[in-house]
């Protein structure tokens, strides 16, 4: 079954194409990704599929009903956290999950739902009390209150102290074992990395690829590399005939080692150490990750 | 239907927990009406205003000692007896408004039924209060005078007011008038700073939180308007209590006619503040635009002050202000004052200003 069904969608700001022609489909039970800088198109794109914003042309769908057509029923099957996640400063928690419930035909309890996110200490605490962290996970809780089967969260991380991410990821993973959809944008390329079944990545209003992270990163990286760094500096060519290394840099006192097969490299690299007698120090291997493959196709870092 | 009623009393909540509206909404009016009670309250003017006076009998005759009382029994005078240099003094230290001064031979005159010089002294620094009591003095010599010569009046006047023509009630006071002129203002600002909140849920992105959900804008137009009405009932009524219970005030109209009243000027001023939400672009501006609209009209809609103290060339505007219509509407309800334009010409324009006004809010309203 499919959840998402984007085609051809275009959306022109002032003559600026924000969105220039996205397709994507989303599967029932897919967490999905979108990855990119900002003003790429990742929101407008978004909200077009939530019914926010109409597109120019082309055409989204969220389980075979067309949002353009019938936005209302599009909005009651799904649940959305925005990125700005301010809310009624005045109620208290509770009292805004209460609210939200009431839109729609059956809620899931708003002590429930306080629980699943770790606000049930704030559960009578007003929202403009609340610290930034605490507000962005009542806006999940707020996606999450007519217990849709697809749940949008634009940037649902973002300004979230290390603990209460983990704790987050957790409810997402939560959300992935209940058979729900998520469509996540996020900056965090290792919160991609370990939430998203396939990642699409978009810039200027395109996506440049959309696969899982796993082969988004061998397409553009065939090699790894080895690092270490031997006690006295050495020669980086000493190590350039070991099996399966392409090519080696040295910075410094470290030696990376790029490799096509890293397994053999490596037992190979030790070996030669152990016949020789060097004694090489902090071994550690990196593969790229989505950082590097972002780097390499937008020519960019995410985060500017 | 649940969702309307949800949505409502999360407003109300909402509103009732945030002191800035709060303060706006109640504690101005009633501040207000405190201020405005208290310089016009139930006080009878004479035990405010009562003018100091020296009376001076030169004539030591014992005939005479029922001249001072005659000026006790004026309420608005303050009569002293002494003598003229004691009274000078008096009256150059500010104690005294005036002193009058009865000549030496005043009752050998009187006998003879010769004329009498009575000089009235006063002191040019405090001109002004002296003349109302020269003037009052001068009305008591006259009416003394009159006696004494015991002519038969050939003219006698008489006040009368117009609006009470019931002996039994009592003469409206000022304070009567003030009332309705502050609930008219209560609700107006209700009406017009309803933008602010407005612009606050649109530049925060509450308007869009909504928007996501399949909650129907007319519900949330509906709550919005529902909850503001609610509370411009309850200020009307906190407003009116404080006028019975600290002011005697008395509600002369019906209580239906100014409910409806209420309704209609909180919609109309509720449907201006949609406008100005409409036209502001951001929080910072929309402050500005609601002032520009608020003070003009507190001003000259004749709420606080009589609109008859501005210029002529104002006029027009003044009887095209929604706000002059409101008061004019709710003095005619609550004590009868009869209004300058018909009260059918006060609510035909305040209609005609609640259409126009939700016509163009309907066109130019941004959701985001």
């Amino acid at each position: 079954m499919t959840a998402i069904l984007v085609e051809d969608l275009v959306k022109s700001y002032g003559g600026v194409r924000a969105v220039d022609g996205i397709s994507f489909s989303v599967k029932a039970g897919e967490v999905f990704g979108m990855l990119g800088p900002n003003g790429a198109g990742k929101t407008t794109t978004t909200e077009i599929i939530e019914g926010l914003r109409s597109a120019d042309s082309g055409r989204a769908e969220v389980f075979g009903i067309d949002v353009g057509k019938n936005s209302a029923k599009a909005k009651e099957k799904i649940g959305v956290a925005l990125q700005t996640a301010t809310m009624m400063p005045n109620l208290t928690s509770w009292e805004l999950l209460d609210l939200f419930g009431s839109f729609y035909p059956k809620a899931t309890s708003p002590d429930a739902l306080l629980e699943l996110l770790g606000l049930t200490e704030k559960r009578n605490a007003r929202v403009q009390t609340l610290s930034g962290g605490q507000q962005q996970r009542l806006s999940v809780a707020l996606a999450l209150v007519s217990d849709p089967m697809l749940v949008f969260l634009d940037e649902p991380t973002t300004g979230l102290d290390p603990q209460a991410r983990r704790q987050l990821w957790g409810v997402i993973e939560e959300m992935r074992t209940q058979g729900k959809t998520v469509f996540l944008t996020t900056h965090y390329m290792d919160e991609a990395e370990r939430l998203c079944d396939r990642i699409a990545i978009v810039d200027s209003g395109k996506i440049l690829a959309l696969d899982t992270p796993e082969r988004l990163i061998k397409s553009q990286f065939a090699e790894r590399t080895i690092q270490f760094t031997p006690p006295i500096e050495l020669d980086p060519q000493t190590f350039s005939d070991l099996p399966n290394v392409l090519r080696v840099a040295a910075d410094g006192g470290e030696i990376t080692l790029f490799s096509d097969a890293v397994q053999k490299s490596l037992a190979a690299l030790l070996e030669r150490a152990e016949t020789r007698s060097i004694e090489i120090g902090d071994v550690h291997l990196r593969r790229p990750t989505l950082e590097d493959v972002f780097l390499k196709m937008t020519g960019r870092r995410i985060r500017e | 239907m649940n969702a309307y009623r949800k949505l409502t009393a999360a407003g109300l909540r909402a509103f009732f927990r945030d002191k800035t509206a709060l303060f706006f909404s109640f504690f101005f009016p009633i501040f207000f009406m405190v201020m405005f009670g208290s310089l016009l309250g139930d006080h009878k003017a004479s035990d405010t205003q009562k003018f100091p006076i020296g009376v001076v009998l030169q004539d030591s005759s014992p005939t005479l000692s029922w001249v001072p009382e005659v000026f006790k029994k004026v309420p608005m005078l303050e009569p002293h007896v002494g003598t003229l240099d004691s009274e000078k003094e008096a009256l150059r230290n500010g104690k005294r408004r005036a002193v009058i001064v009865f000549p030496g031979d005043f009752s050998q005159k009187m006998q003879a039924g010769a004329t009498s010089e009575v000089k009235i002294l006063t002191e040019p620094s405090q001109q002004q209060a002296s003349q109302i009591a020269v003037s009052i003095a001068k009305q008591v010599l006259d009416k003394m005078e009159k006696q004494m010569s015991a002519r038969t009046p050939l003219l006698e006047t008489k006040e009368e007011s117009v609006t009470s023509d019931k002996p039994n009630e009592a003469k409206p006071r000022q304070i009567d008038f003030m009332i309705p002129g502050i609930l008219a203002m209560t609700i107006m600002q209700l009406g017009i700073f309803t933008a602010i909140p407005i612009v606050n849920m649109r530049e925060k992105g509450i308007l869009k939180r909504y928007g996501a959900t399949p909650l129907p804008r007319k519900t949330l137009i509906g709550s919005q308007i529902t909850m503001r009405l609610i509370i411009a009932v309850f200020q009307t009524g906190v407003l009116l209590l404080m006028g019975v219970v600290f002011y005697q005030f008395r509600l002369v109209g019906s209580w239906l006619g100014l409910l409806g009243l209420v309704v209609i000027g909180a919609l109309t001023f509720i449907s201006l503040g949609a406008v100005l939400a409409s036209i502001a672009k951001t929080q910072e501006g929309v402050m500005p635009l609601v002032q520009l609209t608020n003070l003009p009209m507190l001003f000259l809609s004749g709420m606080l002050f009589p609109s008859e103290l501005m210029p002529a060339y104002l006029r027009p505007i003044i009887n095209i202000l929604p706000a002059t219509h409101l008061a004019e509407a709710m003095r005619a309800a609550v004590n009868a004052t009869p209004s300058p334009h018909t009260i059918a010409g006060n609510l035909g324009a305040l209609a005609a200003w609640l259409v126009a006004c939700l016509l163009i809010a309907t066109r130019i309203f941004r959701w985001e």
